[in-house]
């Protein structure tokens, strides 16, 4: 229901007008009715209308059909996700606090990541360099970068300065992942716990009838509510990583906010992932074996 | 008209029921559910024509009937509405429910 419900929101325009069709077509089929049983056109039409009632007032009780219970499910979705978090204090707190690392550490390093791989040379003005080829007397012939064309650098210095560069590069790479993996391996636990210790719970609510959606979806809001709360810290750490890696960082500056919304969907689509696996394992809870289990 | 036709409110809630048992029967767009209504009651249901629609919506949001614009018999353009499967699951819940009800009801107007 949830579903068809934002698939309403989404196309809730088209929806009202095609209602208002329907309902002038109703009213369009009942007048030519009337005109066969020997009214005048303009008569048969008001007698339909008047038939049909109030139709402005049809059409808000059929948007509010759709409508407000979904306002009111988001509600207390939010609510529940909050009252779990709440009964949990300690995993979640754990759950929160790698996920808002994984997701600092992420961002941060993924907006500086493109430049710094990509982009950047560590000179003042890449613009102005020329690729030629040297040969240098010794004989071993290279392909190199030098500056304005001078030839006054050797082609083992620039490798040497690149060399730390990219190393610094894929260290904060490898960080990255380390801190990504660590988050979804602590969100994944506190799931998991969290589906054991209601594992009587989730066979009662299955027993009286609650559908396997409806007890994943039970999960992944809880999931989604510490992703939220993951990304509320997250962020602003990402932010504060930023700055700290600007300052060692020379001539290199954050990229755009669309990688930063990336890397953080990134992030969101791992916590679900790592989510979804504890919420299928609560979906398959057998009622009768469950409601045993103490 | 002479005779003024009930209008559905005597029992809350068997507007959908009715509703279902005549898709249950064929396709039909909201006109033919209101005519068919009343035409097999004997004209002594007469389905508000507005609150028609709300219900509709109603039905569909829960996953009951599904609408499509398509063709009447007689070619005007209309929504089509078809009952689901899980429409045909509520009928059967609601029929038993009214059977029940109407039952009950018959018992303590026959009570001594």
């Amino acid at each position: 229901m949830f579903w068809r419900r934002l698939k309403y929101w989404k196309v809730r325009a088209q929806r009202e007008e095609s209602l208002r069709e329907e309902m002038e077509l109703h009213i369009g089929e009942r007048a030519a009715q009337l005109r066969d049983g020997g009214m005048t056109p303009d008569r048969a039409l008001a007698e339909a209308r008047r038939q049909f009632g109030n139709m402005g007032l049809k059409q808000e009780e059929s948007r509010e059909i759709w409508m407000t219970r979904l306002g009111s499910e988001l509600v207390q979705d939010i609510r529940y996700g909050l009252r779990a978090m709440a009964a949990n204090k300690v995993f979640s707190a754990m759950a929160i606090l790698s996920l808002a690392l994984g997701i600092g550490a992420n961002t941060a390093i993924f907006s500086f990541m493109d430049s710094l791989l990509l982009r950047s040379l560590p000179v003042s003005n890449p613009e102005t360099l020329a690729v030629l080829n040297w040969r240098a007397p010794s004989g071993n012939g290279r392909d190199s970068v030098v500056h304005g064309g001078s030839g006054s650098i050797w082609a083992a210095q620039i490798d040497r300065t690149m060399n730390q560069e990219i190393i610094l590069a894929r260290l904060c790479t490898a960080f990255a992942m380390v801190a990504l993996l660590i988050a979804c391996v602590g969100l994944y636990g506190t799931m998991a716990y969290t589906v054991a210790r209601r594992t009587v719970e989730i066979g009662i609510r299955m027993a009286l009838g609650a559908p396997r959606g409806a007890v994943v979806w039970m999960v992944l809001r809880e999931v989604f509510a510490l992703a939220a709360a993951g990304l509320a810290i997250g962020v602003p750490v990402a932010l504060g990583a930023s700055r700290f890696i600007e300052s060692f960082l020379f001539g290199v500056k954050p990229n755009s906010p669309i990688e930063v919304v990336l890397a953080m969907a990134i992030l969101l689509s791992a916590a679900l992932l790592a989510g979804y696996a504890p919420a299928r394992k609560a979906s398959r809870i057998d009622p009768m074996i469950a409601v045993r289990h103490e | 008209m002479g005779r003024k036709p009930q209008k559905n409110d005597s029992l809350p809630g068997s507007l959908d029921m009715l509703i279902l048992r005549t898709l249950s029967r064929r396709d039909l767009h909201g006109y033919g559910i209101v005519q068919f209504i009343q035409q097999s009651s004997d004209d002594e249901l007469l389905v508000e024509e507005g609150s028609l629609y709300p219900a509709l919506q109603r039905l569909e949001l829960n996953g009951w009937i599904e609408g499509e614009w398509g063709l009447t018999p007689n070619k005007r353009k209309a929504r089509i509405y078809r009952i689901t499967a899980a429409g045909r699951k509520q009928l059967g819940l609601e029929t038993r429910k009214y059977a029940k009800l109407t039952l009950a009801i018959a018992r303590v107007m026959g009570a001594e």
